[in-house]
């Protein structure tokens, strides 16, 4: 390949990956505003009433969720194309599927007013609904929609991974583990890091995505045919089962990015070892079967899954967590790590994972889940792990990409700015949610018992710094990327 | 050698798969329960996928098809939809149709996991299995109610209720256990709106409407937990607070 067409299918996967992750940026920026909205009513600073706040709820958890798996998918993507060359219609059918999606979960919610929320539990959709039955149809295709772009997507990359390690057993770095010295000896390449997380997210995601398939599609069915009754259970088994795996691998992905970029500052490898490879083994297999803890209160649940999810979610966060939080940290110590807005996202977004991983697996544990899993508590992990891990992850990628083009970097009051805002306005927020879900106020609900309202309202102020934050934090983007295109076009 | 076995799993599969699809034909009309059913396509489809996954012929693993992801990803879908228990009401009636429909499952997979191989070699393993625990996940609450037919209508259950004048005292229990945690015991109000004098607003057919069919955060209770009589009797409660 010669160099010219090297650089021209470089620039095609940069077309996707930017393509990907500016719709998840904008679409992420615009839930962070109706998450402020909806905490703002919970404050009583609002009153747009109940029927709009479960609405704004609905498209709130669709949207950020799949947010942060296109921006994932676009970075992923990429890295991997690095490995090998893959087709961009693929990854451009895929990311059409996902914005039809995405218009039509819109609609569903306005005009169509639907608020079942995105778990979308069955029956909720069509009992009691005081919307429109194709607000529930538009919400139940578009989700439909999201879930096929996101097979395609992830079917295209494990063929990608496969292709590059040779098999799946080249892909787990299987040899790396059981025959290291003869590894060793063949001169074969072993996988980067980010190959491991590129292989957990394809083969999770695509079973994942085939549990989300078969109950959107019954659903689909339910509303065409009303006689054709679903079992509760098992709808709500097969929801959490896709959903919870969907929002665990957009970390995956996300950390993948940082094991390319956060070497790279700390001008150090972060290089593949047996220990990595059987930590995301472990994801991979336990990764699928942590949902269970969402269906504790659920006594007609068999005994025995719940055990198996309470031992899954330890096991399933803990050993990436562990060797990539200890691997980051190792990789920053004394390495005089240049400290731009990309290296901190990413090191701020490991302290995130952390802390959001903490409250998970407390969670998680049986005695003090009955506690706490219907209190805002459940909100306050997932928007740590969210909002202060994958979301800074992503910001720390695009600002790797937006420094390494532009060759600058942000000034110390800029940084002060953003990290003052995202962090410390994030931490005010989040803690919002922690202390009023210890103090028991229940979560999905519009209007709190005290002392709902009087945390809300501290913790709106929170939002609103953090969203200053995100404004100081695109602005300065969009400066970084003004400057590329200028010293392109010189 | 290893291509002989090949043909030879690829051959017997076929056969199976062909004859278990024509076994409406040979058995005759019969009814089958959803979930047997379902699990009966996912038998038919596991024969499919090995015959798929036998035809084809590795051409090195480095080597994408792009052309061939989209029958992969798209069959497991088609075969789902295929699966919607309306359709079996249909089927069980018209052995040749049922058997034709059989035959198509048993193609569908067939091709998911072809077209996977051919897309990247692996990808078809991914595929089939994606097929089959889809197949055999479906067998476990994909359309489990009793049939239709079987089924009251709402409109029969309402009127099976025996209708005779409301019982304030009787309403005045279930509203204890299912309204005052947020209305108060006495309708005094407490998350929800206090509900004193609200005969002022409604009359008793209004409030039994409005309990049948709340606006959002007001749960709808009406037909699954409370039946006809207990709206009544809790709408008469409702009527009598002052």
């Amino acid at each position: 390949m010669t160099e010219a067409t090297t650089a021209f299918s470089d620039r095609l996967a940069r077309n996707v990956m930017w393509a990907y992750i500016t719709t998840g940026i904008v679409i992420f920026g615009l839930m962070v505003l109706v998450g402020l909205g909806m905490r703002a009513e919970q404050a009583q600073w609002l009153n747009y009433g109940p029927g709009l706040f479960y609405s704004l709820m609905t498209l709130h958890g669709a949207g950020m969720i799949t947010s942060m798996v296109l921006c994932g998918m676009g970075g992923l993507w990429y890295l991997m194309n690095r490995e090998r060359a893959m087709d961009p219609g693929i990854a451009w059918t895929a990311y059409a599927l996902m914005t039809v999606g995405v218009v039509c979960v819109i609609a569903s919610v306005w005009p169509g007013g639907f608020g079942a929320s995105w778990t979308f539990l069955y029956p909720l959709p069509f009992v009691g609904a005081t919307w429109p039955g194709w607000a529930t149809g538009a919400f139940l295709i578009g989700l439909a929609l999201i879930m096929l772009g996101w097979t395609v997507w992830c079917a295209q990359l494990l063929g990608c991974v496969l292709r590059a390690y040779g098999g799946l057993r080249g892909a787990m770095g299987w040899d790396i583990v059981f025959h290291h010295a003869r590894f060793e000896a063949s001169g074969k390449t072993e996988p980067p890091p980010y190959a491991f997380a590129a292989l957990v997210t394809a083969v999770d995601g695509l079973f994942a995505a085939a549990g989300g398939m078969l109950v959107g599609v019954a659903l689909i069915v339910h509303w065409l045919y009303p006689g054709v009754a679903i079992d509760p259970l098992w709808a709500k088994n097969l929801t959490y089962f896709f959903g919870h795996t969907f929002a665990n691998l957009t970390i995956y992905m996300a950390i993948g990015l940082v094991y390319y970029a956060l070497p790279k500052y700390a001008d150090r490898e972060w290089h593949t070892s047996a220990v990595l490879a059987v930590a995301w083994w472990g994801t991979l297999v336990f990764v699928a079967t942590a949902y269970f803890h969402h269906l504790y209160m659920d006594f007609a649940q068999p005994q025995a899954v719940q055990y198996v999810g309470e031992v899954a979610s330890y096991l399933a966060a803990f050993p990436p967590a562990v060797v990539t939080i200890f691997g980051g940290a190792l990789l920053v110590y004394r390495s005089r790590l240049r400290w731009t807005m990309g290296s901190m996202f990413m090191y701020a977004g490991l302290i995130g994972w952390l802390i959001g991983g903490i409250g998970a697996l407390i969670d998680a544990t049986v005695p003090i889940n009955v506690s706490l899993h219907n209190t805002l508590w459940v909100p306050a992990h997932f928007h740590t792990y969210l909002l202060e891990g994958v979301a800074l992850f992503i910001l720390g990628w695009v600002f790797w990409n937006l420094e390494t083009h532009s060759g600058l970097t942000s000034s110390l009051r800029t940084r002060w700015l953003t990290g003052t805002g995202i962090f410390g306005g994030g931490g005010i927020l989040l803690l919002g949610w922690y202390v009023a879900g210890a103090d028991s106020v229940p979560r999905r609900y519009a209007a709190q018992p005290a002392p709902g309202p009087d945390i809300a309202s501290w913790a709106t102020v929170g939002a609103i710094i953090f969203v200053v934050g995100l404004i100081v934090c695109c602005v300065e983007a969009i400066r970084l990327a003004k400057s590329r295109r200028s010293e392109t076009s010189a | 050698m290893k291509n002989t076995l090949r043909n030879v799993i690829c051959g017997t599969s076929a056969f199976v798969a062909v004859v278990l699809s024509f076994m409406p034909v040979i058995t005759g009309e019969r009814d089958i329960a959803i979930p047997t059913h379902h699990f009966d396509h996912a038998v038919l489809m596991m024969f499919g996928a090995i015959t798929g996954l036998s035809l084809y012929r590795a051409r090195g693993r480095d080597f994408e098809s792009p052309p061939w992801i989209w029958p992969a990803v798209l069959g497991p879908l088609a075969a789902m939809m295929l699966m919607a228990p309306n359709f079996y009401a249909i089927v069980d009636r018209a052995p040749l149709l049922h058997s034709l429909n059989h035959l198509l499952f048993v193609i569908i997979a067939g091709f998911t996991a072809y077209a996977g191989q051919r897309y990247v070699n692996g990808v078809g393993w991914a595929a089939a299995l994606m097929l089959e625990l889809m197949a055999v996940a479906a067998a476990f609450g994909y359309g489990v109610a009793p049939a239709v037919a079987s089924a009251p209508t709402m409109a029969q259950a309402a009127s099976a209720v025996t209708r005779g004048p409301a019982d304030v005292v009787h309403g005045k229990q279930i509203f204890a256990q299912n309204c005052a945690s947020c209305h108060g015991v006495a309708g005094q109000g407490g998350m929800g709106p206090p509900l004193k004098n609200e005969h002022i607003r409604k009359d008793e057919v209004a409030a039994a409407d409005w309990i049948k069919k709340p606006a959002p955060p007001m749960p709808a209770l009406y037909p699954g937990v409370l039946s006809e009589k207990d709206v009544r009797d809790v709408a008469a409660f409702v009527e009598s607070l002052k």
